[in-house]
């Protein structure tokens, strides 16, 4: 007697497979896909359960500048962290002094493991009118006492997220560097390249990719911290974080703050796109 | 820049603690090719890289033509680098590549494209300026990084193994290459190189290097024939070593040959080395045989144009002038 052997579906194939990665699946769906969706969704529903833009209009209405300050901290955050990470970066990976390398390798890293909260906390004592910065200046001979003003506005905010995000990024950029081939370095000092054009031409480019990562994370890490806002800056405008959760806190507002919250992913998207074209391409370019 | 002399004087470098080198002088002349020879771990590489900079010396110095640039940063040396992993920069063009040393210098835009499509061109690579490096074979990066260091016209080329990561065909053809294209531009080359044949064939004088030190300079033939002594001999290819009798035809404590020197003959010829032994395994290398004898307490390497039997009795010679004899101190004897 032969048996007759049925080709199995693909759909019973993938079932183990399938079966397996359903709890990872079900935690993303629960906890990350279907909040999103709802706040999303939430956006655009009115109390009567229809559609509508009007909590889109209210956000930008009220909170327009709030949205334009956001954009332009955030910028000026990402290029002084990018500036200031690559200097360092730069630094361990191309200095000629041991011991000056050994101290800044050590040194550099101590704002990751202080919380944003505390960061915050540090800055407001550090950059206020009679903060610890001006003291210093003044006691030192440095800045005359009346002129001696405030920081805590936007140039607080961009400090402290470049202070945070700044030993963040030079540890993926320093590791990314490390690895660049030492021989392509010494060809271009070899053709009578500086350290500095070393830095800006050969060594910068090969790690491109990586930057713009940190660069990204730095993005979204900035665009969801509430605490350092609150901290560093009163007033108007501010960040949207602190605008959301005066909407949720005071008014119970949700549907206003998804609304803000929509240009928070926006935001996002733009980088993730560009993060993603950028690595496609990288892809393609191996693949040649 | 013209063509520039070299001059190392008692240079010695450490690096973390270890003596590389050890008082290392030298007289490169313009427009030589000269090849630092020797096995891994001799130094070779670092007295290279000291001459570009890239090893601080701990004491001596190094001049080219008339001045002094051990003090000197890598970038103010002018000396050109072909590396052995190539170096090439991967964000860059081919042309990119050949151009960049120029921008550094200042060269106009035109100019240095006009120059590095010639340097294209004489390196048979024309049409390639626009690839990107990681589509090149190796052959072809190779000559790119020798076109890199060519185009700025530099006083002195240095070449670290430049050729060891190439197929045997290529590497061979590229040699070839690589020294006429050095007589031609008549440039002061420095080439490290493990490989003796490499060295032989390309060199105008071989400086061969053991433990940091500088052992023998001289011509090809001359290091090939009268190596200064049984180390650098055993390095170049001599692999039988014997005991000097008192009826041998040369006189010395130790007599020292090539297994392709040594042949076996019927009836022992006239103004040669003779030893007797018994044939203990015979090996078919393509032109001929190659046969290990123990000859009482030695074993000898020859060759013989026959197969013969292993277990057999058989008479090899070696001509006078292919005997190399060392004395007690393992130093060759003068002739």
């Amino acid at each position: 007697m032969s048996t007759v052997h049925a080709p199995p579906s693909p759909l019973r194939g993938m079932l183990p497979g399938l079966l397996l990665i359903a709890p990872a699946l079900l935690a993303i769906a629960l906890l990350y896909v279907v909040p999103l969706a709802r706040s999303v969704i939430f956006a655009f529903v009115d109390a009567e359960g229809g559609l509508t833009t009007a909590h889109l209009r209210t956000a930008i209405e009220l909170y327009g500048r709030d949205l334009i300050f956001t954009v332009l901290v955030t910028l000026g955050s990402l290029a002084l962290i990018s500036v200031i990470s690559i200097a360092i970066a730069g630094y361990l990976t191309l200095g000629a002094t041991p011991w000056a390398v050994t101290a800044l390798r050590w040194l550099y890293r101590w704002p990751l493991f202080i919380p944003f909260i505390v960061a915050g906390q540090t800055a407001r004592s550090f950059l206020a009118r009679n903060g610890l910065m001006n003291g210093l200046l003044i006691d030192s001979g440095l800045m005359d006492p009346a002129l001696a003003q405030s920081l805590l506005d936007w140039r607080g905010l961009v400090l402290t997220f470049a202070w945070k995000q700044v030993p963040f990024v030079t540890l993926l950029l320093a590791g990314a560097m490390a690895s660049v081939d030492r021989s392509t370095i010494e060809a271009a000092r070899n053709m009578g390249a500086g350290r500095l054009r070393c830095l800006l031409q050969i060594v910068l480019p090969q790690v491109r990719g990586t930057l713009l990562v940190g660069l990204i994370l730095s993005l979204v890490t900035i665009l969801s911290v509430l605490s350092v806002p609150l901290m560093v800056i009163a007033g108007n405008p501010t960040m949207m974080t602190a605008m959301m959760a005066h909407r949720v806190t005071y008014y119970g507002d949700y549907a206003v703050a998804n609304a803000l919250g929509l240009f928070s992913y926006l935001i996002t998207a733009v980088a993730a796109y560009v993060y993603l074209r950028m690595t496609l391409s990288q892809h393609k370019e191996g693949v040649r | 820049m013209g063509v520039e002399a070299l001059e190392l004087q008692g240079l010695s470098i450490r690096l973390g603690g270890t003596q590389i080198l050890h008082d290392v002088t030298l007289n490169v002349p313009a427009g030589s090719f000269t090849c630092l020879l020797g096995p891994s771990g001799c130094g070779k590489t670092t007295l290279l890289r000291s001459i570009a900079g890239f090893a601080p010396p701990a004491s001596g110095d190094i001049r080219l033509g008339a001045r002094s640039i051990a003090a000197l940063p890598p970038e103010k040396r002018g000396t050109a680098m072909v590396f052995q992993s190539y170096a090439l920069w991967p964000h860059m063009t081919v042309a990119g590549n050949l151009t960049y040393p120029l921008k550094l210098r200042g060269v106009p835009r035109a100019e240095r494209e006009a120059r590095a499509e010639a340097m294209l061109e004489m390196l048979g690579l024309s049409g390639y300026g626009a690839r990107k490096v990681a589509n090149l074979s190796g052959g072809q990066r190779q000559r790119v990084a020798l076109g890199r260091a060519l185009i700025i016209d530099p006083p002195i080329l240095l070449l670290d193994e430049p050729l060891s990561n190439l197929d045997a065909a290529i590497r061979r053809n590229l040699r070839g290459e690589l020294r006429r294209l050095q007589q031609r531009l008549g440039i002061t080359t420095i080439m490290v190189t493990h490989d003796q044949e490499e060295a032989l064939a390309m060199a105008d004088t071989i400086v061969l290097m053991r433990a940091g030190e500088v052992v023998q300079v001289a011509a090809p033939q001359d290091l090939y024939t009268r190596p200064a002594d049984l180390d650098a001999g055993r390095f170049l290819g001599v692999d039988n070593v014997v005991v000097a009798r008192p009826d041998d035809p040369v006189a010395g404590e130790t007599l020292g040959f090539r297994s392709s020197d040594a042949r076996i003959h019927a009836q022992p010829p006239q103004n040669s080395l003779i030893r007797h032994g018994t044939v203990q395994d015979c090996a078919y290398t393509g032109g001929g045989y190659h046969l290990q004898l123990a000859s009482g307490a030695e074993v000898i390497s020859a060759m013989s144009d026959v197969p013969v039997t292993p277990g057999s009795q058989v008479c090899v010679a070696v001509p006078t002038a292919s005997l190399m004899a060392f004395g007690a101190d393992q130093k060759l004897l003068p002739n």
